[in-house]
This record gives structure tokens, sequence and C-alpha cells, in this order.
């Protein structure tokens, strides 16, 4: 029985000694493999950067033959040149810019992140909306439209991104849709999707803004006002000052009534005075004070005279950074 | 004959390679740095003619690398162009009120940085 208890211990010790040595010999491997890796990455890279260089940094007459160069990068090369023109799209604009955007149309890239759009994985569908977005070109947003109803929210999210980059304000309002409950793509990726669209052409925004500011979900008002305060939508404003008093959630009240600090004049000092009524939430209370406050006027002003008795302290506070008012009873010489 | 000496801080190397290359095709003296601090420690030298300065880097910023050489007397002048993917109006307001005479966001144009360059340091001769 102890010669057995020993033959056993010794062979279960040797086991274990083994797999440790396995285990040992396969991180080694794997690190290994992974330094060659990056070393090979890194030489491809060192081959493409020169030339994608010579065109970013390209004058008038020196684009086409910079550009030509790119052009005739051989295939083995070619993924990586993408990568790397792709990547460089997140940091220059311009004639540039655009050169390179015909370079990989004429190499087909748009078309195999289309194609790709379908694809089984959603690694993969994600990684071709990211590219759709990035090379920027009009063609390429059916796809990606698809997209924001995908059953993988990183990919809808992504694919949100890439309709901001791609530009085309005719999205604005599918854009909105896509903060439907349950959608769980971030309000802030739309919002700067929207953004960017807006920042080539605000009126093209205005129907979309319009109507996601009567929209029943609360983010998708939110978003829009935020959007509307940003990008300064002028026409918009008044609807997000309706927005200060009748809309259900406080949190859009706060957000209307801060937005009118940008988008608000004169006429938004009654809405806003209004707001400040007790019964009113106390977040809406100090928004609609703070824009007062921020507008400077002696009217608006005026409207914070009564709040320096005021149960809040931060609205006594804001009411006494007013000061001596322009139009109070006894003032004048 | 250099056009003038120009530093440029930028923690991505791919961009400050590419304003580095711009430049020094158009004549410039470039000299490079990958962090806010050791951009600051060239930028007090006071050798430069210009910085080009990136906003949003580890441990030091530039807004705070900006401050650093407005506070000193050797660099209170130097041109400083900020170029940044940070395009909220506050962050302008910030950028320009440290101290900076240019302010580009990211994505940008080789072109016009170029060009913004050349202007700022031609403001600069008498």
């Amino acid at each position: 029985m102890l010669v057995l208890s020993w033959t056993v211990l010794v062979w279960t010790l040797t086991v274990l000694c083994a797999l440790c040595v396995a285990l040992l010999l396969a991180t080694v491997a794997v690190r290994v493999g992974r330094g060659v890796l990056a070393r090979r990455r890194e030489a491809l890279v060192a081959q493409v950067r020169p030339l994608v260089l010579e065109v970013l940094t390209a004058e008038d007459d020196e684009v086409a033959p910079a550009c030509e160069k790119v052009a005739a990068v051989p295939e083995p090369l070619w993924p990586t040149a993408e990568r790397y023109v792709l990547a460089a799209f997140d940091s220059v604009r311009g004639e540039v810019r655009d050169a390179l955007v015909q370079v990989l149309l004429d190499r087909g890239t748009l078309a195999r992140a289309v194609a790709a759009t379908t694809a089984r994985s959603a690694v993969r569908r994600a990684r071709a909306a990211e590219v759709v977005g990035l090379v920027g070109h009009v063609d390429g947003r059916r796809s990606i439209v698809r997209l924001l109803s995908d059953p993988s929210v990183e990919v809808r999210t992504v694919a949100a991104r890439a309709l901001g980059q791609l530009g085309d304000p005719h999205v604005a309002a599918l854009l909105l849709g896509a903060l439907r409950p349950g959608s769980d793509v971030p309000a802030s990726i739309v919002g700067t999707a929207l953004i960017g669209i807006g920042e080539a052409d605000t009126t093209a925004l205005e129907p979309a803004l319009e109507g996601a500011l009567a929209d029943r979900d609360e983010i998708v008002r939110l978003t829009a006002v935020a959007v509307a305060a940003e990008l300064l939508v002028l026409p918009t404003a008044r609807y997000v000052g309706e927005r200060v008093l009748h809309d259900p959630s406080p949190a859009v009240r706060v957000q209307a009534a801060r937005a009118l600090a940008r988008l608000g004049g004169a006429w938004a000092v009654p809405t806003l005075a209004s707001a400040t009524a007790p019964t009113e939430d106390p977040g809406v209370r100090l928004a609609a004070a703070r824009t007062l406050l921020d507008m400077g006027t002696p009217t608006a002003l005026d409207h914070l005279a009564p709040l320096r008795d005021d149960l809040d302290p931060d609205l006594r506070r804001l009411a006494l950074e007013a000061g001596p008012t322009l139009t109070t009873e006894g003032a004048g010489p | 004959m250099t056009q003038g000496k120009v530093l440029v801080v930028d923690d991505n190397q791919d961009i400050c390679d590419l304003v580095a290359l711009k430049l020094s095709n158009a004549g410039f003296e470039v000299t490079q740095a990958n962090d806010g601090l050791s951009g600051l420690e060239l930028g007090l030298s006071g050798d430069f003619d210009l910085v080009v300065l990136d906003v949003m880097m580890p441990g030091m910023s530039g807004i705070d690398v900006l401050r650093r050489l407005r506070d000193a007397e050797q660099t209170a002048t130097t041109p400083v162009l900020l170029l940044t993917a940070k395009t909220q109006e506050r962050d302008v307001e910030t950028g320009f009120a440290a101290g900076a005479g240019e302010y580009m966001t990211k994505p940008f144009s080789p072109r016009e940085l170029l060009v913004r360059v050349k202007a700022m340091l031609a403001r600069r001769q008498p």
C-alpha cells in the first residue's frame, strides 16, 4: 500500500511538473509569437508610412504623383497601407484626405466594407461600419443605416458614429430614432454625430430637431435640446423655450433652461422667470436663474431680485451675484 | 536659409511626424517632443520661433505647458499654435485665455496649418 502511494505521488508530481513546464513554454511561445507579429507589422508599416506621409504633406501638383505611389502598393502590403491611411483620417482633412479617399475607392476599400456589413461576425460588421464612416463616401450610407437596427449594440453604436462622419443631414431623424428605449446606443454618440452633421449644414437639421423636441422619449428630447444649443440652431429656440415650462421631465426642463443661455434672447426672459417659481423643481429653478444671470440684461437680472429671500441657498447666492438692478424701485438720481 | 525654428509637441508620433515633415518641407527647422514635460523643457530654452502644441497629452497637458511658457520671460511672447481634438467653445476660450495665438482642431488640414504658422511668424516681424 505504501509503495502504491509513493508511486501515485511520484506520478502525480511528474504530471504536474510537466503541465507547469508546458504552460511556461506556451506562455513564452505566445509572447515570442506576439513579438514576432508586432515586429513584422512594424516592418510593414515602415514601408507604407513614408508613402502616406508624402501624400499628406504634398502641395498642389505633388499630390497626384504621391497618391499614385500609394495606389501602386502591391497587394500583400495593401491591407497595411489601407489600415494606415484609414487611421490617418482621424487626424487629417482637406484636399490630401480627399485624394487618399479616391485611392481607397479605386482599390475597393468601400466596396469590401459595404459587403462586410452583412458579415456573420458582429466584430466584422462593426469594423466595416467604422471603415465606411472613415471613408466618408455617401455610397456607404444605405448599408450603415441598416446597421442602426443591428442586433448588436456595439454595431449600432459604431453605425451611429459612422453616420455622423458621413455628414448627410437626411439621416438625422434616423439617428435620433436610434435612441429609442432598448437601443442602448449612447446619447453622447448620437449627439456628437448630429453635431458633426450640423456643423456642415445646420439648416438641414432643423426639421429633425423640431420633431425630436416633441418626441415622446425623454432621451430624444434631451439630445435634441443639447444639439440645438451646441449648434446655435436659432429657429428651434422657441421650441426649446416651450420645453422649459411644459416638458414632463425635469431633466429636459433643466437642459432647456440652460440651452436658452445660448439660444434665448429678450423673449426668453418671461419664460425663465416663470421657471424660477417656488412650485417648480429645484433643479429647474436653479438652471433658469443661472441662465437669467448669464444673460445679464437689466430685465433678466430684475427677475432674480425676488430670489434674494428664497429658501434655496443656491438661488439666494445667484440673486446676490446679480447685484443691484437698474430698474429697482427707488433707484436713480 | 531656414524659415524659422519650430517646436512640435504631440504624444501621437504620427501627427508629430506629419506636422514636422510638412514644416520642414517648407523650410523650417523642426524639433519634436512627445510629451508635455519634455516639450516644456525644450520650449523654455527660448530657442524657438513658434511652438505647435497638442492639448491632450498624458502627464502635463498642452494648456499647462502653454501657461508655463507664458510665465517664463524668454517665452512669454513666443507664438503658440494649439492643435487639438477638443472642439468645444469653452476649450477654445481656455486655449486663448492661456495665451495661444491660434487654435486648430483635429482633423486638421496640413496645408492650413502651414499657412497659419507662416502668418503667425509674419505677424511677429517688425
